[in-house]
């Protein structure tokens, strides 16, 4: 049995890190540095290499192309970092897009209605499914995972309720919100650039924007301090419904279609993948809207340069997800790095260099 | 053989909160240890539970010396300790608990049937015959008391226990529960196991313990066997012989002394029948120990708890009864909670957010922020509170307790503007001497109190004297006395609040979780 001397009780822990020779400390710092820009550094990597793979990677009309495949999910991913921060997920934003999408092109296609008011009444669907979500999920009480993915279910089934066939025959205004330009830009990336301008805006200027980190941090402290926690998420929920509808028109003009059983499926894991390599925490709290925005960049930069090279498409996702864990994983581990202690390995490597060190690790 | 801690030592950066502490338990005695808030009774159990480890001194058991505990080693040694948050598994049947970690099996599977005929066995044989419970029932569907029996059978069916630990056993539950669980406590010292009965309350003192070790300021203030020692000579122990410390000075009151807070009748989950009325300018302290009712007296009134029946007036106007913190908000109450990592504080946000959450609303036009005005508010309470570093960046986490506890004290006071009723329910639990002086300064300055009343609960004689212009004695959930506090009478505050006579005490209603959303 380990039964020591009673004059090797004490043990000051000395490897606490602050006072520690200037080069682990600047190796740490540089790290920490690599890690918080590690999505800048990953677009730059794939630029590079796709650009020497083939030359005209790096052109106007590449990026411009790879901007406008972006759209869809930045849209979605504005809003839904900003529900994920306040501790709450939406799982239900591939079907509300279909929603949208299929009830707007209906309209249009079937019923006749201009685009306007089809348009209009698409949105409306999407912020009305949303703000059921935000009901059951605030006033009701019910997990938010459970009810997205019960809505996600309940929402692609509607759309099969509008119609099973894929609609089409868009009129020509519908057609130019996701085709026509302005200014020599897309159209939906003007949308996308105005959605992620109105979302840092709400987060910045706005005391609900400051409210959202403090609800997902700490729920409990944020009801004590008087925040109205059932109002905000429900007013995130709805925002969510409103931009999958946003994303869902988009894409139904792009396609010039909406297949009621196609559009927006895995969408939801899409939007997901993007916060999260965004580096927003899935428990909610921490979070920077910029940082989502360049993971939207990096994975449609990903997969446009991967199929310019040809790569196989189960390829393509894989490196998606591989991207996303190594992400997440880094970030933890400069983050424990950052705290020491939680890493048991981390642990007796900081205390080897230290006098009490060969007890430390004995124990 | 007996269980014998010899100068142990232990400091916190410059803090030190154990000076040397020994004592010496024998097998089959009961040793109770008392102290007051703060005198390090929390210290020496971590330190013998392998949660801390201490700077000096050791630990023997049967004549072996333990030193380095670590939770698994003092398992290894025999220790046990229950505290008051039990550490049972809701969900799973009694059974399934006592043998969580350590299960029995026959080859891969799990010997189920040889599990629960032993826990029938350890359940009659710790808790004597008619003791009702079975070993198949799930452990959420226990009253409180019976979880703690539970859990008491579970560390002390494990094998080779030596020393079993109680952090205030007693506290939450009601005469009769209490009485059961001395009879078990007895059971078991009679075994030969060594019991460590820390507690506040002096009636299980004289009714179960053999010997008494009092604790005060990290160091032994007496060491008795039960016997020979009067109430009087304890809470002389525990409060030291030291005068009262001199109340931080204030305004004076105001003459017209008009009624701030109204409560007349409050009953709710842990107290019951409540009446008190403070005065603008005024600070009131509740003094009461740990499960007195006093968080859930201060989260009912902050609308935090529902209240059973009664009625609280803020400068005349009643609260609603159906409340919630924003609508006590509304009519000028504010609360800063007991447990500041739980309940208060969000640790990777900066100073500003934290102390800003609130009053971002008020500030600026409908839906947007003013960010000149928070900066003014909040520098202007950073200084208020002597905040240090006085650094909006900075996030919460940084900053040591107190000064996380002054973050939350500037978001009623210089952020949110309209508080006129401020709750504080165990201002500085936790917080180093310079912090604690800083927050009674401003507690008690002219700028806080005007227009504001305070009311604070403690369980440190010493802040009731410090801050308290009068104290109420909350007993298991009723107040049994008024008391100046100048001069503060502190062995007849301690004698009520231990022993909780003058009134019949009542049982403490039963009664599961708070309503929180």
């Amino acid at each position: 049995m380990s039964q020591v001397k009673a004059a090797d009780v004490t043990t000051a822990p000395h490897g606490d890190g602050h006072g520690e020779p200037g080069q682990r400390w600047t190796a740490q710092r540089v790290g920490a540095l690599l890690v918080r820009n590690s999505l800048v550094i990953g677009i730059a990597v794939l630029l590079i290499v796709f650009t020497s793979a083939d030359s005209t990677f790096l052109t106007v009309d590449v990026l411009k192309n790879i901007a406008l495949q972006s759209t869809v999910l930045a849209v979605v991913a504005v809003t839904s970092t900003l529900l994920v921060i306040s501790g709450e997920v939406d799982l239900s934003v591939g079907s509300l897009e279909a929603v949208s999408a299929v009830t707007a092109g209906y309209l249009m296609a079937a019923s006749g209605w201009g685009a306007t008011t089809a348009v209009l009444v698409g949105l409306a669907a999407g912020a009305a499914a949303g703000a059921v979500n935000g009901f059951l999920v605030t006033v009701v009480g019910i997990n938010s995972i459970v009810v997205t993915l019960g809505m996600g279910n309940i929402a692609r089934g509607l759309t099969y309720l509008i119609t099973t066939a894929p609609v089409f025959g868009f009129t020509e205004g519908f057609l130019l919100l996701g085709n026509g330009t302005f200014l020599g830009i897309a159209i939906p990336i003007w949308i996308a650039v105005l959605v992620f301008a109105l979302g840092g805006a709400f987060l910045v200027l706005t005391p609900t924007g400051r409210h959202i980190y403090a609800v997902g941090m700490n729920r409990e402290a944020a009801y004590l301090a008087g925040l109205n926690l059932r109002r905000i998420r429900f007013v995130l929920f709805t925002l969510n419904g409103l931009a999958a509808g946003l994303a869902g028109v988009i894409l139904a003009s792009r396609l010039n279609s909406a297949p009621p059983g196609t559009l927006g499926v895995g969408f939801e894991l899409q939007v997901l993948t993007a916060v999260l390599l965004g580096g927003v925490a899935f428990t909610g709290g921490r979070g920077r809207l910029f940082g989502v925005l360049l993971a939207v960049l990096f994975l449609n930069i990903l997969q446009a340069g991967l199929t310019m090279m040809n790569v196989a498409n189960a390829w393509q996702q894989i490196s998606q997800g591989v991207a996303l864990i190594a992400s997440v994983g880094l970030d933890l581990f400069n983050h424990r790095r950052g705290r020491r202690a939680l890493l048991p390995w981390g642990r007796l490597r900081l205390t080897r260099n230290t006098t009490s060190g060969d007890q430390e690790v004995s124990r | 053989m007996s269980f014998v801690i010899d100068g142990v030592r232990k400091s916190y950066g410059a803090n030190e909160v154990l000076k040397g502490v020994s004592l010496r338990c024998e097998p089959g005695q009961v040793h109770a240890l008392l102290g007051a808030n703060g005198a390090g009774k929390s210290t020496l159990i971590k330190c013998l539970s392998g949660a801390h480890m201490p700077d000096a001194g050791t630990i023997q058991l049967d004549g072996e010396v333990w030193t380095g505990l670590t939770p698994q080693r003092a398992a290894e040694a025999g220790i046990a300790v229950i505290y008051q948050h039990l550490s049972l598994v809701a969900s799973l049947s009694i059974s399934d608990n006592v043998f969580l970690g350590r299960e029995l099996r026959r080859g891969p599977l799990l010997a189920r049937a040889e599990q629960r005929r032993r826990t029938r066995e350890a359940l009659s044989s710790v808790l004597g015959p008619g003791h009702g419970l079975s070993e198949d029932t799930i452990v959420g569907d226990l009253p409180i008391a019976s979880q703690q029996l539970v859990e008491i059978v579970k560390a002390t069916s494990r094998p080779g226990i030596r020393v079993l630990i109680l952090d205030e056993p007693t506290a939450a539950l009601s005469d009769r529960e209490a009485g059961k669980l001395k009879d078990v406590v007895r059971r078991i010292a009679a075994s030969g196991v060594h019991v460590l009965f820390i507690t506040h309350i002096l009636s299980d003192v004289f009714d179960l313990c053999d010997r008494i070790t009092v604790l005060r300021d990290g160091v032994v203030a007496l060491d008795e066997p039960v016997g020979s020692v009067r109430t009087e000579q304890l809470t002389e122990a525990i409060t030291g012989r030291l005068p009262a410390p001199r109340r931080v000075a204030g305004p004076a009151l105001s003459r017209r002394r008009t009624p701030m807070l109204t409560v007349s009748g409050l009953s709710g989950e842990r107290f019951d029948d409540v009446t008190f009325t403070t005065h603008e300018g005024e600070v009131v302290g509740i003094f009461g120990l740990v499960g007195s009712g006093r968080s859930e007296l201060l989260e009912t009134l902050y609308g935090a708890r529902r209240a059973d029946a009664g009625t609280v007036q803020v400068g005349g106007r009643t609260v609603p009864r159906r409340s919630s913190p924003r609508a006590a908000l509304r009519a000028g109450i504010a609360l800063v909670p007991g447990d500041r990592a739980r309940q208060a504080v969000f640790p990777d946000l900066d100073a500003a957010d934290n102390v800003l959450q609130p009053a971002f609303g008020q500030l600026g036009p409908p839906l947007l922020r003013n960010r000149e005005a928070e900066r003014r508010r909040f520098a202007a309470g950073a200084d208020q509170v002597r905040l240090h570093p006085a650094d909006p960046t900075l996030p919460a986490q940084a900053f040591s307790g107190g000064n996380q506890q002054k973050l939350v004290l500037s978001r009623w006071l210089a952020a949110y503007q309209g508080v006129r009723v401020l709750l504080l329910d165990e201002p500085t639990q936790g917080i180093d001497v310079g912090a604690r002086a800083d927050i009674y300064q401003t507690l008690r300055s002219e700028e806080v109190l005007t227009g504001r009343t305070i009311v604070f609960t403690t369980s440190d004689p010493d802040e009731v004297a410090l801050l308290a212009d009068r104290v109420l004695v909350l007993v298991r959930g009723r107040i049994v006395a008024e008391l100046p506090a100048e001069p503060l009478d502190r062995n007849r505050m301690l004698h009520l609040s231990h022993l909780g006579i003058l009134d019949p005490v009542p049982t403490a209603p039963h009664t599961e979780g708070a309503s929180r959303p």
